[in-house]
């Protein structure tokens, strides 16, 4: 990061790859919007190079960066006011491993009722629990949100419980 | 009917003890061997996190890549980063270096009455006699302050805008002090109006530097 803060897009460009997948699996979660998280995404790293002077070297890179990204998110999320259906189809989505057939339709149907969950969540909880997929601990996530460990761990909770009552599961 | 303590216990750590938290897991397991209906909540509680763990992750498109890398290039201030030889000194420490070095190879490669006489030899062949015996040294002061604008701008310069002058400015003064015991010693036989005239070419020389030092910042921005 501090070969980005002097200029070096070099090593922007690392930053880049080792974040884009992660980070943008985590905005298409959080917006659930195509558009919506291509436009956050892109505004996210312009953000990054933008203010790198601001991240104090010593803090984790992670943590500000989906600060900026959430930041962002919420603004667009605030500004819309819409909760719009992803297309699964819009964008590329990875599976986690080679099935047959019918695992593959299971699997879907099961990607479904789990976004249809994730649905049903306060955006102050669906937020917490996406980072926290994301393998962020609780202090990480609390300085993301702006919000106590304490609270983070509250919310967590009550986000999982609320989950598996939306059938996560089923 | 109320929950026994130990599963209240257990169940404000279920969440943490299903997603792997090591520190949960001390505490939190023994009970479950004990206790069914806590048991079934845990497994039920795994059971979404792996789900939620398992969701397909959306692959960032090409052209957003490019799009972004590209956005980024095109904002980028400096194109290329000027290294610096001395990262750990201020501007103006590694100005004065600079200068005071190149005073020195200077002098040992072409020492500064040598140059005067050069430039008086120039001026006598391009039959510009000179009027007053301090213009050769007016020159070759220039000569020596653009030389020495040109070799230390690019060890100053690191960033665009008006930043990029300043700098070229404190650095021709800053050569221009070290350079003026030299050139005193050098013009003994000349009056102190002699020297004086190599400093208005040293000044020169800094506003020379200045326009080079500007010159390569806008060379390095875009």
């Amino acid at each position: 990061m501090q070969a980005v803060q002097a200029g070096d897009l070099e090593a922007f460009e690392e930053l880049y790859q080792r974040y884009r997948r992660p980070l943008f699996g985590f905005l298409h979660r959080y917006l659930r919007d195509a558009a919506d998280t291509e436009d956050v995404f892109q505004e996210t790293f312009l953000r990054v190079f933008e203010q790198r002077h601001r991240f104090a070297p010593g803090n984790a890179f992670a943590t500000w960066l989906y600060t900026i990204a959430r930041n962002a998110g919420l603004d667009r999320l605030k500004r819309a006011e819409r909760r719009v259906s992803l297309d699964p189809r819009a964008h590329v989505l990875l599976p986690s491993e080679p099935s047959s057939v019918d695992d593959v339709l299971d699997r879907r149907q099961q990607d479904q009722t789990v976004r249809r969950a994730l649905d049903t969540l306060a955006q102050a909880e669906r937020e917490v629990l996406l980072l926290r997929a994301e393998g962020l601990p609780y202090e990480a996530i609390a300085r993301v949100v702006a919000a106590t460990p304490a609270a983070v761990r509250q919310r967590f909770h009550r986000a999982l419980r609320a989950a598996l009552e939306g059938r996560l599961t089923r | 009917m109320h929950a026994p303590p130990d599963c209240k216990r257990s169940r404000s750590t279920l969440p943490d003890l299903a997603t792997g938290d090591p520190a949960a897991r001390a505490a939190g397991l023994v009970h479950l061997e004990q206790c069914p209906t806590c048991s079934a909540e845990y497994r039920d509680l795994v059971a979404a996190w792996d789900a939620l763990q398992r969701l397909p992750a959306a692959e960032p498109p090409e052209w957003l890549d490019q799009a972004v890398l590209e956005a980024i290039r095109r904002r980028a201030p400096i194109a290329r980063p000027v290294r610096v030889l001395w990262p750990a000194l201020g501007p103006a420490a590694r100005g004065a270096f600079a200068a005071a070095l190149l005073v020195v190879l200077a002098t040992l490669l072409l020492p500064f009455d040598r140059l005067a006489a050069l430039c008086e030899q120039v001026l006598l062949r391009l039959r510009l006699s000179a009027v007053w015996p301090a213009v050769p040294f007016l020159l070759a002061g220039f000569l020596y302050g653009a030389l020495a604008h040109l070799v230390v701008s690019p060890f100053l310069v690191r960033r665009a805008g008006p930043a990029g002058s300043g700098q070229a400015t404190i650095d021709g003064v800053l050569f221009a002090l070290a350079l003026l015991p030299v050139a005193w010693v050098t013009c003994e036989p000349f009056t102190v109006g002699v020297a004086g005239g190599l400093l208005a070419g040293l000044v020169a020389g800094a506003l020379s530097g200045v326009l080079g030092g500007t010159r390569l910042v806008a060379w390095g921005a875009r």
